[in-house]
Protein backbone atom coordinates (compact mmCIF):
# COMPACT_ATOMS: atom_id res chain seq x y z
CA UNK A 1 0.00 0.00 0.00
CA UNK A 2 1.43 3.50 -0.91
CA UNK A 3 2.51 5.89 2.16
CA UNK A 4 0.57 9.02 2.48
CA UNK A 5 1.26 11.89 4.28
CA UNK A 6 -1.08 14.39 6.00
CA UNK A 7 -1.20 17.98 4.77
CA UNK A 8 -3.18 20.84 5.15
CA UNK A 9 -4.65 22.75 2.72
CA UNK A 10 -5.00 26.15 4.19
CA UNK A 11 -1.30 26.20 5.56
CA UNK A 12 -0.02 24.58 2.47
CA UNK A 13 -1.51 27.70 0.59
CA UNK A 14 -0.05 30.11 3.89
CA UNK A 15 3.40 28.24 3.08
CA UNK A 16 3.38 28.70 -0.71
CA UNK A 17 2.72 32.37 -0.45
CA UNK A 18 5.19 32.71 2.06
CA UNK A 19 7.41 31.00 -0.56
CA UNK A 20 7.02 33.06 -3.32
CA UNK A 21 6.81 36.42 -0.83
CA UNK A 22 10.76 35.18 -0.10
CA UNK A 23 11.29 34.46 -3.78
CA UNK A 24 10.33 37.81 -4.23
CA UNK A 25 12.30 39.49 -1.99
CA UNK A 26 15.58 37.61 -3.20
CA UNK A 27 14.89 38.82 -6.66
CA UNK A 28 14.84 42.17 -5.65
CA UNK A 29 18.44 42.10 -3.47
CA UNK A 30 19.80 40.22 -6.68
CA UNK A 31 18.50 43.00 -9.16
CA UNK A 32 20.36 45.51 -7.31
CA UNK A 33 23.33 44.40 -7.80
CA UNK A 34 22.75 43.68 -11.33
CA UNK A 35 23.14 47.32 -12.47
CA UNK A 36 27.06 46.60 -11.32
CA UNK A 37 27.92 43.43 -11.52
CA UNK A 38 26.51 42.90 -15.21
CA UNK A 39 29.26 45.11 -16.38
CA UNK A 40 31.80 43.17 -14.93
CA UNK A 41 30.57 39.38 -15.79
CA UNK A 42 30.79 41.27 -19.31
CA UNK A 43 34.22 42.29 -18.90
CA UNK A 44 35.95 39.44 -17.42
CA UNK A 45 34.15 37.07 -20.24
CA UNK A 46 35.33 39.89 -22.98
CA UNK A 47 38.99 39.27 -21.38
CA UNK A 48 39.24 35.73 -21.79
CA UNK A 49 36.75 35.15 -24.92
CA UNK A 50 37.64 38.90 -26.80
CA UNK A 51 34.37 38.52 -28.35
CA UNK A 52 31.46 40.61 -27.82
CA UNK A 53 28.67 38.68 -28.72
CA UNK A 54 29.80 35.48 -27.08
CA UNK A 55 30.77 37.56 -24.06
CA UNK A 56 27.59 38.35 -23.45
CA UNK A 57 26.17 35.06 -23.89
CA UNK A 58 28.68 34.24 -21.14
CA UNK A 59 28.12 37.09 -19.00
CA UNK A 60 24.09 35.93 -19.20
CA UNK A 61 24.81 32.58 -18.80
CA UNK A 62 26.76 33.44 -15.41
CA UNK A 63 24.40 35.89 -14.20
CA UNK A 64 21.91 33.10 -14.01
CA UNK A 65 23.41 30.69 -12.60
CA UNK A 66 24.01 33.22 -10.01
CA UNK A 67 20.54 34.07 -10.03
CA UNK A 68 19.83 30.20 -9.50
CA UNK A 69 22.18 30.00 -6.79
CA UNK A 70 21.74 33.43 -4.64
CA UNK A 71 19.52 31.93 -2.10
CA UNK A 72 22.94 29.44 -0.82
CA UNK A 73 25.40 32.14 -0.76
CA UNK A 74 26.15 32.90 3.08
CA UNK A 75 28.16 35.90 2.56
CA UNK A 76 26.05 38.12 0.37
CA UNK A 77 29.01 41.06 0.56
CA UNK A 78 30.92 38.19 -1.53
CA UNK A 79 28.99 38.19 -4.49
CA UNK A 80 30.57 40.06 -6.77
CA UNK A 81 33.79 37.60 -5.98
CA UNK A 82 31.71 34.56 -6.47
CA UNK A 83 30.05 36.26 -10.12
CA UNK A 84 33.77 36.80 -11.59
CA UNK A 85 34.39 32.89 -10.68
CA UNK A 86 31.64 31.68 -12.10
CA UNK A 87 32.20 33.98 -15.11
CA UNK A 88 35.57 33.12 -16.11
CA UNK A 89 34.79 29.21 -15.65
CA UNK A 90 32.46 29.52 -18.17
CA UNK A 91 34.45 31.35 -20.28
CA UNK A 92 37.22 29.08 -19.72
CA UNK A 93 34.93 26.49 -20.99
CA UNK A 94 33.48 28.21 -23.78
CA UNK A 95 36.88 29.04 -24.81
CA UNK A 96 38.28 25.63 -24.65
CA UNK A 97 34.72 24.11 -26.75
CA UNK A 98 35.34 26.67 -29.52
CA UNK A 99 39.17 25.58 -29.85
CA UNK A 100 37.84 22.02 -30.09
CA UNK A 101 35.68 22.97 -32.90
CA UNK A 102 38.09 24.99 -35.20
CA UNK A 103 41.30 24.49 -35.74
CA UNK A 104 43.24 27.39 -36.24
CA UNK A 105 45.78 28.09 -37.85
CA UNK A 106 49.27 28.21 -35.90
CA UNK A 107 50.67 31.63 -36.15
CA UNK A 108 53.10 30.91 -33.86
CA UNK A 109 54.80 28.73 -35.86
CA UNK A 110 55.06 31.54 -39.27
CA UNK A 111 57.92 33.49 -39.99
CA UNK A 112 56.52 36.98 -39.43
CA UNK A 113 58.34 40.06 -40.18
CA UNK A 114 59.57 42.39 -37.19
CA UNK A 115 58.65 45.59 -36.51
CA UNK A 116 58.84 48.42 -33.64
CA UNK A 117 56.72 47.65 -30.70
CA UNK A 118 54.80 50.42 -31.37
CA UNK A 119 53.80 49.73 -34.41
CA UNK A 120 52.96 46.31 -33.55
CA UNK A 121 50.78 47.35 -30.24
CA UNK A 122 48.21 48.82 -32.50
CA UNK A 123 48.18 46.06 -35.31
CA UNK A 124 45.60 43.58 -35.56
CA UNK A 125 48.94 40.77 -36.22
CA UNK A 126 49.94 41.69 -32.76
CA UNK A 127 46.36 41.42 -31.00
CA UNK A 128 46.06 37.86 -32.80
CA UNK A 129 49.52 36.74 -30.82
CA UNK A 130 48.52 38.63 -27.66
CA UNK A 131 45.61 36.57 -27.75
CA UNK A 132 47.23 33.58 -28.08
CA UNK A 133 50.00 34.47 -25.58
CA UNK A 134 46.66 34.97 -23.19
CA UNK A 135 45.09 31.63 -24.13
CA UNK A 136 49.15 30.14 -23.00
CA UNK A 137 48.53 31.90 -19.53
CA UNK A 138 47.63 29.95 -16.30
CA UNK A 139 43.86 30.58 -15.22
CA UNK A 140 45.51 32.29 -12.16
CA UNK A 141 47.39 34.04 -13.71
CA UNK A 142 44.89 35.49 -16.14
CA UNK A 143 42.77 36.18 -13.95
CA UNK A 144 44.40 38.66 -12.03
CA UNK A 145 45.98 40.10 -15.01
CA UNK A 146 42.05 40.36 -16.72
CA UNK A 147 40.92 42.50 -13.20
CA UNK A 148 44.47 44.11 -13.05
CA UNK A 149 43.56 45.70 -16.33
CA UNK A 150 39.80 46.49 -15.87
CA UNK A 151 39.33 50.43 -15.10
CA UNK A 152 39.21 51.07 -12.00
CA UNK A 153 40.52 48.33 -10.44
CA UNK A 154 42.96 49.10 -7.82
CA UNK A 155 45.53 46.29 -7.25
CA UNK A 156 43.92 46.19 -3.63
CA UNK A 157 40.54 45.62 -4.92
CA UNK A 158 41.64 43.01 -7.27
CA UNK A 159 43.16 41.46 -3.60
CA UNK A 160 39.94 41.49 -1.98
CA UNK A 161 37.55 40.55 -5.09
CA UNK A 162 40.16 36.99 -5.26
CA UNK A 163 40.32 36.87 -1.32
CA UNK A 164 44.09 37.28 -2.00
CA UNK A 165 47.21 38.64 -0.15
CA UNK A 166 48.35 41.53 -1.84
CA UNK A 167 51.52 40.23 -2.52
CA UNK A 168 50.34 37.42 -4.12
CA UNK A 169 48.65 39.24 -6.61
CA UNK A 170 51.64 41.47 -7.39
CA UNK A 171 53.31 38.66 -8.20
CA UNK A 172 51.24 36.67 -10.18
CA UNK A 173 50.46 40.17 -12.11
CA UNK A 174 54.42 40.19 -12.84
CA UNK A 175 54.47 36.94 -14.12
CA UNK A 176 51.83 37.03 -16.40
CA UNK A 177 53.22 40.24 -17.92
CA UNK A 178 56.45 38.45 -18.09
CA UNK A 179 55.47 35.36 -19.54
CA UNK A 180 53.50 37.45 -22.08
CA UNK A 181 56.00 39.25 -22.94
CA UNK A 182 58.23 36.25 -23.74
CA UNK A 183 55.97 35.20 -26.29
CA UNK A 184 55.58 38.72 -28.09
CA UNK A 185 59.70 39.52 -27.62
CA UNK A 186 60.05 37.66 -31.08
CA UNK A 187 57.76 40.30 -33.23
CA UNK A 188 59.97 42.83 -31.61
CA UNK A 189 62.71 44.61 -34.21
CA UNK A 190 66.76 44.05 -32.78
CA UNK A 191 65.47 41.25 -30.28
CA UNK A 192 67.99 38.78 -29.57
CA UNK A 193 65.95 36.43 -27.65
CA UNK A 194 62.96 34.76 -29.27
CA UNK B 1 80.92 42.37 -17.76
CA UNK B 2 78.95 40.53 -20.54
CA UNK B 3 75.46 42.18 -21.51
CA UNK B 4 73.74 38.56 -21.44
CA UNK B 5 74.17 38.34 -18.14
CA UNK B 6 71.80 41.34 -17.76
CA UNK B 7 69.12 40.46 -19.92
CA UNK B 8 67.10 38.47 -17.71
CA UNK B 9 67.52 41.18 -14.90
CA UNK B 10 66.31 44.09 -17.37
CA UNK B 11 63.06 42.08 -18.45
CA UNK B 12 62.17 41.67 -14.68
CA UNK B 13 62.81 44.89 -14.49
CA UNK B 14 60.39 45.87 -17.34
CA UNK B 15 57.81 43.59 -16.19
CA UNK B 16 58.23 44.90 -12.60
CA UNK B 17 58.15 48.71 -13.50
CA UNK B 18 60.82 49.37 -10.53
CA UNK B 19 63.56 51.25 -11.35
CA UNK B 20 67.42 49.83 -12.07
CA UNK B 21 69.45 50.51 -9.10
CA UNK B 22 73.40 49.35 -8.04
CA UNK B 23 75.25 47.68 -10.31
CA UNK B 24 72.51 47.28 -12.97
CA UNK B 25 72.24 50.68 -12.52
CA UNK B 26 75.70 51.78 -13.37
CA UNK B 27 75.82 49.53 -16.64
CA UNK B 28 73.11 50.86 -17.87
CA UNK B 29 74.62 53.85 -17.74
CA UNK B 30 77.54 52.71 -19.64
CA UNK B 31 76.03 50.63 -21.79
CA UNK B 32 73.67 51.54 -24.76
CA UNK B 33 72.61 48.45 -26.27
CA UNK B 34 71.83 47.31 -22.62
CA UNK B 35 69.49 50.60 -22.40
CA UNK B 36 68.29 49.95 -25.77
CA UNK B 37 67.29 46.29 -24.93
CA UNK B 38 65.25 47.60 -21.77
CA UNK B 39 63.38 50.39 -23.67
CA UNK B 40 62.55 48.03 -25.98
CA UNK B 41 61.34 45.73 -22.98
CA UNK B 42 59.13 48.46 -21.32
CA UNK B 43 57.62 49.39 -25.13
CA UNK B 44 56.87 45.68 -25.16
CA UNK B 45 55.13 45.32 -21.93
CA UNK B 46 53.23 48.53 -22.62
CA UNK B 47 51.95 46.74 -25.92
CA UNK B 48 50.48 44.35 -24.05
CA UNK B 49 49.32 46.18 -21.25
CA UNK B 50 47.41 48.68 -23.81
CA UNK B 51 46.43 45.47 -25.73
CA UNK B 52 44.60 43.32 -22.38
CA UNK B 53 43.25 46.52 -21.45
CA UNK B 54 41.87 47.29 -25.14
CA UNK B 55 40.26 43.77 -24.84
CA UNK B 56 38.87 43.87 -21.00
CA UNK B 57 37.19 47.31 -21.32
CA UNK B 58 35.14 46.63 -24.49
CA UNK B 59 32.27 48.45 -24.25
CA UNK B 60 29.00 46.91 -22.33
CA UNK B 61 26.26 46.32 -25.31
CA UNK B 62 23.30 48.43 -23.62
CA UNK B 63 21.36 45.53 -24.32
CA UNK B 64 22.95 43.05 -21.82
CA UNK B 65 20.41 43.70 -18.96
CA UNK B 66 17.37 43.78 -20.76
CA UNK B 67 17.94 40.36 -22.60
CA UNK B 68 19.32 38.85 -19.16
CA UNK B 69 16.06 40.09 -17.38
CA UNK B 70 13.51 38.20 -20.39
CA UNK B 71 16.30 35.92 -20.19
CA UNK B 72 15.38 35.70 -16.23
CA UNK B 73 11.16 35.99 -17.01
CA UNK B 74 11.14 33.25 -19.46
CA UNK B 75 13.02 30.94 -17.23
CA UNK B 76 11.19 31.68 -13.62
CA UNK B 77 7.87 31.43 -15.04
CA UNK B 78 6.96 27.24 -13.95
CA UNK B 79 3.27 28.00 -14.92
CA UNK B 80 4.21 27.73 -18.15
CA UNK B 81 6.39 25.23 -18.39
CA UNK B 82 5.77 22.14 -19.15
CA UNK B 83 7.12 20.22 -16.39
CA UNK B 84 4.95 22.34 -14.06
CA UNK B 85 1.74 21.44 -16.11
CA UNK B 86 2.79 17.60 -15.66
CA UNK B 87 3.10 18.00 -11.70
CA UNK B 88 -0.27 20.27 -11.54
CA UNK B 89 -1.95 17.27 -13.85
CA UNK B 90 -0.28 14.71 -11.15
CA UNK B 91 -1.68 16.92 -7.87
CA UNK B 92 -4.70 17.56 -9.32
CA UNK B 93 -5.55 13.40 -10.03
CA UNK B 94 -4.37 13.33 -6.45
CA UNK B 95 -6.76 15.67 -5.03
CA UNK B 96 -9.24 14.33 -6.98
CA UNK B 97 -8.20 10.11 -5.48
CA UNK B 98 -8.01 12.23 -2.15
CA UNK B 99 -11.76 13.60 -2.26
CA UNK B 100 -13.16 10.57 -4.12
CA UNK B 101 -12.02 8.44 -1.24
CA UNK B 102 -13.13 10.64 1.65
CA UNK B 103 -16.57 11.35 -0.30
CA UNK B 104 -17.04 7.50 -0.90
CA UNK B 105 -18.93 6.77 2.14
CA UNK B 106 -21.46 9.70 2.21
CA UNK B 107 -22.27 8.77 -1.83
CA UNK B 108 -22.74 5.35 -0.35
CA UNK B 109 -25.08 6.04 2.32
CA UNK B 110 -26.48 9.20 1.47
CA UNK B 111 -29.16 9.33 3.79
CA UNK B 112 -26.89 8.75 7.23
CA UNK B 113 -26.72 11.51 9.52
CA UNK B 114 -23.83 10.55 10.47
CA UNK B 115 -21.26 11.53 8.70
CA UNK B 116 -17.49 12.17 9.37
CA UNK B 117 -16.35 15.39 10.51
CA UNK B 118 -13.45 15.30 7.73
CA UNK B 119 -15.57 14.33 4.83
CA UNK B 120 -18.43 16.91 6.15
CA UNK B 121 -16.38 19.56 6.06
CA UNK B 122 -14.63 19.18 2.65
CA UNK B 123 -18.75 18.82 1.44
CA UNK B 124 -19.57 22.04 3.50
CA UNK B 125 -16.65 23.58 1.56
CA UNK B 126 -17.62 22.75 -1.55
CA UNK B 127 -21.51 23.85 -0.29
CA UNK B 128 -19.81 27.47 0.58
CA UNK B 129 -17.99 27.50 -2.70
CA UNK B 130 -21.40 27.11 -4.58
CA UNK B 131 -22.90 29.74 -2.07
CA UNK B 132 -20.32 32.42 -2.18
CA UNK B 133 -18.17 32.60 -5.10
CA UNK B 134 -15.92 35.56 -4.08
CA UNK B 135 -14.69 33.39 -1.15
CA UNK B 136 -11.50 31.84 -1.04
CA UNK B 137 -11.48 28.14 -0.76
CA UNK B 138 -9.60 27.94 2.88
CA UNK B 139 -12.10 30.35 4.72
CA UNK B 140 -14.83 28.20 3.42
CA UNK B 141 -13.11 25.32 4.98
CA UNK B 142 -13.28 25.75 8.60
CA UNK B 143 -15.71 24.48 10.27
CA UNK B 144 -19.02 25.96 11.62
CA UNK B 145 -18.39 26.26 15.17
CA UNK B 146 -21.80 26.89 17.04
CA UNK B 147 -21.35 29.65 20.21
CA UNK B 148 -21.80 28.37 23.96
CA UNK B 149 -21.93 25.19 22.64
CA UNK B 150 -19.10 22.81 24.61
CA UNK B 151 -18.64 19.10 23.95
CA UNK B 152 -16.41 16.90 25.27
CA UNK B 153 -15.17 15.13 22.09
CA UNK B 154 -11.98 16.45 21.39
CA UNK B 155 -11.90 19.54 19.33
CA UNK B 156 -11.41 18.51 15.89
CA UNK B 157 -8.62 20.41 14.24
CA UNK B 158 -9.53 23.64 12.66
CA UNK B 159 -8.26 23.26 9.92
CA UNK B 160 -9.15 20.30 7.31
CA UNK B 161 -6.55 17.65 6.66
CA UNK B 162 -5.79 15.36 3.66
CA UNK B 163 -3.64 12.33 2.97
CA UNK B 164 -1.43 12.92 -0.26
CA UNK B 165 1.36 10.33 -1.33
CA UNK B 166 4.83 12.24 0.10
CA UNK B 167 6.41 12.73 -2.88
CA UNK B 168 3.67 14.59 -4.41
CA UNK B 169 2.94 16.58 -1.15
CA UNK B 170 4.61 19.92 -2.48
CA UNK B 171 2.81 19.78 -6.39
CA UNK B 172 -0.36 19.74 -3.92
CA UNK B 173 0.39 22.92 -2.10
CA UNK B 174 0.91 24.26 -5.37
CA UNK B 175 -2.21 23.13 -6.49
CA UNK B 176 -4.24 24.28 -3.67
CA UNK B 177 -2.89 27.97 -3.87
CA UNK B 178 -3.70 28.11 -7.38
CA UNK B 179 -7.15 26.39 -6.61
CA UNK B 180 -7.92 29.13 -4.17
CA UNK B 181 -8.66 31.87 -6.64
CA UNK B 182 -10.38 28.70 -8.96
CA UNK B 183 -13.55 28.43 -7.23
CA UNK B 184 -14.99 26.99 -11.04
CA UNK B 185 -12.03 24.92 -10.79
CA UNK B 186 -12.44 23.47 -7.75
CA UNK B 187 -15.92 22.80 -8.09
CA UNK B 188 -15.62 20.97 -11.25
CA UNK B 189 -13.42 18.60 -10.04
CA UNK B 190 -15.97 17.45 -7.57
CA UNK B 191 -18.86 17.49 -9.72
CA UNK B 192 -18.05 15.17 -12.18
CA UNK B 193 -17.35 12.43 -9.76
CA UNK B 194 -20.88 13.38 -7.78
CA UNK B 195 -23.20 13.06 -11.13
CA UNK B 196 -21.18 9.48 -11.70
CA UNK B 197 -22.22 8.03 -8.49
CA UNK B 198 -25.39 5.96 -9.68
CA UNK B 199 -23.01 4.98 -12.84
CA UNK B 200 -20.59 3.44 -10.34
CA UNK B 201 -22.96 0.33 -9.90
CA UNK B 202 -23.79 -1.26 -13.86
CA UNK B 203 -24.99 -5.01 -14.32
CA UNK B 204 -22.01 -6.48 -16.47
CA UNK B 205 -22.93 -7.69 -20.02
CA UNK B 206 -21.73 -10.92 -21.22
CA UNK B 207 -22.20 -12.52 -24.05
CA UNK B 208 -23.71 -15.93 -24.57
CA UNK B 209 -20.95 -18.83 -24.23
CA UNK B 210 -21.69 -21.66 -26.24
CA UNK B 211 -20.20 -25.02 -25.08
CA UNK B 212 -19.59 -27.30 -28.21
CA UNK B 213 -20.78 -31.49 -27.53
CA UNK B 214 -18.14 -33.07 -26.16
CA UNK B 215 -17.45 -36.80 -27.83
CA UNK B 216 -15.35 -39.31 -26.10
CA UNK B 217 -13.95 -41.43 -28.05
CA UNK B 218 -11.45 -44.81 -26.72
CA UNK B 219 -7.70 -44.60 -27.84
CA UNK B 220 -6.99 -47.58 -30.29
CA UNK B 221 -4.62 -49.81 -29.34
CA UNK B 222 -1.55 -50.49 -31.21
CA UNK B 223 -2.05 -53.86 -32.32
CA UNK B 224 1.81 -54.08 -33.62
CA UNK B 225 2.88 -54.64 -29.88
Amino acid sequence: MQELVLTQPSRAAETEWAREAASAELRSEFEQRLAECGSLAFRVARGVLRNTADAEDVAQEALLRAYHQFARLRERTRFRAWLVRITFRLALDRARSAKRREVRETLWAQPVPRATTEDLAASSEFQAHLARALDALSPKLRLVLLLAAMEGHTLDEVAALLGLPIGTVKSRLFFARKQLAEKLRCHVKNTKKC
Amino acid sequence: MSCEKYQEVLIDLAASGAEPVGVVRSHLDGCAPCRTYLKEQQTLLAAVDSGVRQTVNAPVPASLLQRFGARLAQQTAPRHSQSARWMYAGAALAAAATLVLFLLPNLRSPSSKQRSPVASSAQHAIAAQKADSTAPLKTATRPVQQPGKRSRTPAPNPEPEILVPPDERIAFERFLSDLNGREDLAVALVKPLHEQREQRVVSLETPNIEIAALTVQPITENTDR
